[in-house]
């Protein structure tokens, strides 16, 4: 059963990122519990990597502060095997290719099945290179998520016919078409990568949000008191009241 | 010794983000498209001949050649070329191709600040806008570089995030392309990132080797026994290799930077020390932890001082090809020394470590042999630190 995939079929979906040990597990824990209690439907878990060259710098900082405790990827897999004995949404791994490449491909996914991680985002992965990993992937059950930006429709379409689970697309002039695009050539829900919920129509083309730095910067400024200020994101839980 | 996206054997590539992908392709349609235009080819060469001073010498060491009592040693002088150093022959040629791609600003990485010089150079005389990512350590120990690119009119920007270092500018390079595709062209500074770099870099560098080949069978009426060049990311290596790649008999031999020591931690030799990895584009060997990050490298060598090494030297490693040695701190201020004391050449501190490997095997080879050592900068910009290495506080 295409876990991530479900969660599409009655609502747009609110999809969350959070750093792996940012400041440390327990906080992500924690942080993990109050997303969801305030209606998040999937967790993205980001697997720090000091060299973030597709994300900003506060996502870097978050990544640092991580790995200052030298947190490894067997300490996350065993905190995300623990974390599964409560938590049953999908949960998503983030991260760069080297981290995966350096475990081992295989040993990596292997691992990821049994805590049952649903998706995998690989931000220096693009079309090109997604041979290597996406068959593992799909062996081990797992759906290698893809980015979509502005491209020529060949590009774009090449990309949607080979996507799993969900696509998402950054928020510039162009999501709306690419959003149309996706749903014209697939079935695949096509997801908003966005901060500014205020900004998104509540029922415009797209099947969810994918909110990246709103929980990092309460991590950036609360720490491990991060968790206690959800409720405070008065922006998020408005789209999360409203989205039906 | 390219194909499908830019891949030499297993290394190589395009591991960059999505947003990135339109960018790369487009300049890999347009380089396909003007590397053979006769027109661009001979701008090119204008610019090269009378701007940039090429071809640049091939000089026989007649000193160094009788102290070592081996092979007979020539310097090719990149260091003689406009900017001092061999970056200036791939900057020129990025620069003109985006300008031809109709982008306004050129925008660089630089970790001495060689590249960023050159690129601020380049800039200058095309009219175009010039953006530098520095890493702020170096935007201190290289304020002498940050000044000349802020007097090309650049501007340079320095880079607080990770080790403050030329892998963080590479980062931040690579970041702010991203933001701004349309108007700007990422004029990368070594045989690195992801494909088409690779190969753009080392055809602009190529003229090196094609100019020695020339000039030594002019001289000597054969081809070199051995062609040595330092190794960062490569560039001025390949670009002395390429040329004899497929001629067997000429051994290729690339000089890493061993910091304090390839046993040590503080080391930026790849091929020595490094794993397979996959980072700024490409999969090559990298310097790394157990756990995949990219580690924190050093040499006294700014120019050397970076945790990967360019796809193409990862494979001719591979294949065995290329030779790749470590050279110590102690090793290359032995040779800046040496060729200044010798030959009255003062060479960067990142050619003075392909000139120390010429200095242990030269004398052990013999005297019919010949080896081309590539100087591939001025040492000008190393005085300073080269003093305070040997205990004399001179500043800037």
């Amino acid at each position: 059963m295409n876990k991530l995939g479900e969660v599409f079929n009655d609502k747009k979906a609110m999809i969350v990122f959070i750093t792996c040990g940012d400041p440390d597990l327990e906080t992500t824990r924690k942080m993990i519990e109050a997303v969801i209690s305030h209606g998040a439907d999937i967790i993205i878990l980001g697997i720090p990597f000091a060299d973030p060259t597709a994300e900003g710098y506060m996502i870097q900082q978050s990544y640092l502060r991580a790995l200052k405790n030298k947190l490894s990827v067997d300490q996350i897999i065993e905190f995300v095997r623990k974390l599964r004995v409560e938590i049953k949404i999908p949960l998503i791994f983030k991260t760069y290719a080297n981290i995966v490449f350096n475990y081992g491909i295989e040993s990596f996914l292997a691992a990821c099945k049994e805590i049952d991680i649903n998706g995998l985002i690989l931000s220096d992965i693009p079309y090109e290179e997604k041979e290597e990993f996406q068959p593992l992937c799909r062996k081990y059950g797992i759906d290698l998520i893809s980015m979509i930006v502005n491209a020529p429709a060949s590009r774009i379409q090449a990309i949607i016919k080979d996507a799993d689970g969900f696509v998402y697309t950054p928020s510039t002039i162009d999501a709306e078409k690419i959003a149309a695009m996706v749903h014209q050539n697939s079935t695949l829900p096509c997801v908003l990568q966005s901060d500014s919920i205020r900004d998104i129509p509540q029922t415009g083309s797209f099947d969810g949000i994918m909110i990246d730095t709103l929980i990092i910067e309460l991590l950036e400024k609360y720490g491990s008191a991060s968790y206690k200020q959800i409720s405070n994101l008065q922006d998020m839980l408005q789209y999360l009241k409203k989205r039906r | 010794m390219t194909n499908v996206n830019g891949r030499f054997g297993i290394h190589g590539g395009q591991y960059v983000p999505e947003t990135l992908m339109n960018a790369l392709i487009e300049l890999e349609k347009a380089y396909d498209h003007f590397k053979n235009d006769p027109a661009f080819i001979q701008e090119l060469n204008e610019l090269l001949n009378e701007y940039a001073g090429r071809p640049s010498r091939l000089y026989f060491a007649k000193k160094m050649t009788q102290d070592l009592n081996g092979a007979k040693v020539y310097l090719k002088r990149e260091d003689l070329n406009h900017t001092g150093a061999h970056k200036i022959n791939n900057v020129l040629g990025q620069a003109l191709l985006a300008k031809k791609m109709g982008k306004s600003c050129l925008i660089a990485e630089t970790g001495a600040g060689q590249h960023g010089v050159a690129t601020a150079t380049a800039a200058a005389l095309m009219g175009m806008k010039c953006i530098v990512f520095m890493g702020e350590e170096d935007t201190k120990r290289q304020a002498l570089n940050v000044y000349r690119m802020k007097l090309l009119g650049a501007q340079v920007v320095p880079v607080t995030s990770g080790t403050a270092t030329l892998k963080d500018a590479v980062s931040a390079a690579m970041r702010e392309w991203s933001a701004h595709l349309e108007t700007a062209h990422y004029c990368l500074g070594s045989v690195m990132g992801p494909h088409p770099f690779p190969t753009i870099v080392r055809d602009f560098q190529a003229v090196i080797s094609k100019e020695i080949k020339k000039q030594l069978l002019e001289k000597e009426g054969r081809l070199p026994d051995a062609v040595i060049a330092c190794v960062g990311g490569g560039s001025n290596a390949i670009g002395s290799f390429y040329h004899f790649i497929n001629d067997k008999n000429v051994r290729l031999i690339g000089c890493e930077a061993a910091g304090r020591g390839i046993d040590t931690f503080e080391t930026a030799a790849t091929l020595s020390c490094g794993k397979l990895g996959i980072f700024h584009g490409m999969k090559s060997y990298f310097c790394q932890d157990q756990y995949g990050q990219i580690a924190p490298v050093y040499s006294i060598s700014a120019g050397l001082d970076y945790p990967g090494v360019g796809p193409e030297h990862a494979y001719l490693h591979d294949i065995h090809r290329g030779e790749y040695v470590a050279i110590t701190d102690d090793e290359a201020v032995n040779a800046f020394e040496y060729l200044a004391k010798t030959e009255g050449i003062i060479p960067a501190i990142e050619s003075a470590h392909a000139v120390a490997y010429a200095l242990k095997i030269v004398p052990k080879m013999s005297k019919d042999k010949i080896v081309v050592v590539t100087i591939s900068g001025r040492g000008d910009k190393d005085c300073a630190a080269i003093a305070r290495y040997k205990g004399e506080m001179i500043y800037e």
